[in-house]
């Protein structure tokens, strides 16, 4: 009996050596191909936005003027209310229809932009272009987006008008653009 | 007898470090250390476009520079860069003295309009070969190439960066 015993547990070493070996040898593979190679994975990033764009809302206008018969006056429209003021030593008078410019800018949210607005000539004698006024100041305006993404700028400007004007209906180019500072 | 009992507590304890040792293998993760048995790759910056304005017509390039954080634009559209870009920035360690290829593969953002067209390590490939220094460490800095259309989902996204070191 003893010595059937003896060779059980001879049995069961051997198989147990076999074993290990095994589990030795594929430690072993494993710790060699982790020497010889590393593969990871990490996070990129980018952030897509809407490009600025520009809608008219309302187009500027000077509404209705009578012309001085007689020296030169000022129109000035209000940027904010769309009033019309009339200066100067002529006698021109307003009648109706004048509103300011309003122009919905859309972009990134917060950002910053800037509007600039040029009122070009109206290509007739009497009447001359000597400002353009974007939300208070002459030419351009330093804004931003709110956090919806918006702006509304708002045009006016000014104008000389002399006796030589033609009467009549009179268009001019409006240019406008936002851009980034 | 003794000897058999030895060997098979031996056996045993293979075992278990072998399950030990697959059960330990680090996550996945977007900091920290990653990798095992001595060589890992850790992310000391992400790789960031930044924030692009998608061009109203036409498509855009915006070449992010590994080496400074700079973003170049070129192609047809009028997209713009608004900032906030940053090139990946990873911290290499293995075995010191060995020469390695650090390889980097980026796939595409899961967004209509928005392609990675190249990246790079390190250069103007996406792959670098390098000796690691005596202590083991080496640093690679990646950037790479996007193109934005019109047509780009507006949004954050995010994609995958992959970084395979092998030893030469």
């Amino acid at each position: 009996l003893g010595i059937d015993v003896t060779n059980v547990e001879t049995k069961r070493a051997k198989r147990s050596v076999v074993f290990g070996t095994i589990v030795a040898a594929l430690c072993l593979a494993s710790t060699a191909a982790m020497a010889d190679e590393v593969d990871e994975e990490f996070q990129a990033s980018i952030t897509i936005s809407l490009n600025l764009e520009i809608m008219e809302q309302n187009e500027i206008d000077f509404g209705t003027i009578g012309r001085p018969s007689v020296g030169s006056n000022t129109i000035t429209l209000d940027w904010d209310s769309g009033d019309i003021e009339i200066g100067g030593g002529g006698d021109a008078f307003y009648v109706e229809g004048a509103q300011n410019g309003r122009y919905r800018v859309r972009g990134p949210r917060d950002e910053d932009i800037v509007v600039t607005a040029t009122i070009g000539s109206f290509g007739v004698p009497g009447i001359e272009v000597e400002e353009t006024i974007v939300e208070g100041q002459s030419g351009s305006f330093l804004a931003q987006l709110n956090p919806s993404g918006m702006f509304f700028a708002h045009i006016g400007g000014v104008l000389t008008l002399t006796p030589d004007a033609p009467a009549g209906l009179h268009t001019a180019n409006f240019y406008i653009t936002a851009n980034y500072p | 007898m003794m000897i058999g009992k030895i060997l098979q507590v031996l056996g045993l304890v293979g075992l278990v470090g072998l399950l030990v040792f697959f059960a330990d293998r680090p996550q996945v993760q977007a900091q920290g250390w990653g990798g095992g048995q001595g060589s890992d790759i850790r992310q000391i910056r992400p790789l960031r476009f930044g924030q692009i304005t998608r061009p109203a017509i036409g498509t855009n390039t915006f070449t992010l520079h590994w080496q400074n954080n700079n973003v170049d634009v070129g192609g047809s559209g009028d997209g713009y860069h608004m900032g906030g870009a940053s090139s990946g920035f990873y911290q290499i360690r293995g075995q010191p003295n060995q020469a390695v290829t650090i390889t980097a593969h980026v796939e595409n953002f899961s967004a209509d309009g928005v392609l990675v067209d190249e990246i790079h390590v390190n250069g103007p490939s996406n792959g670098y070969v390098t000796t690691l220094a005596g202590g083991g460490m080496a640093m690679i800095r990646v950037g790479g190439v996007v193109s934005i259309s019109a047509n780009a989902t507006v949004g954050l996204h995010y994609t995958v960066i992959y970084l395979d070191l092998n030893y030469e």
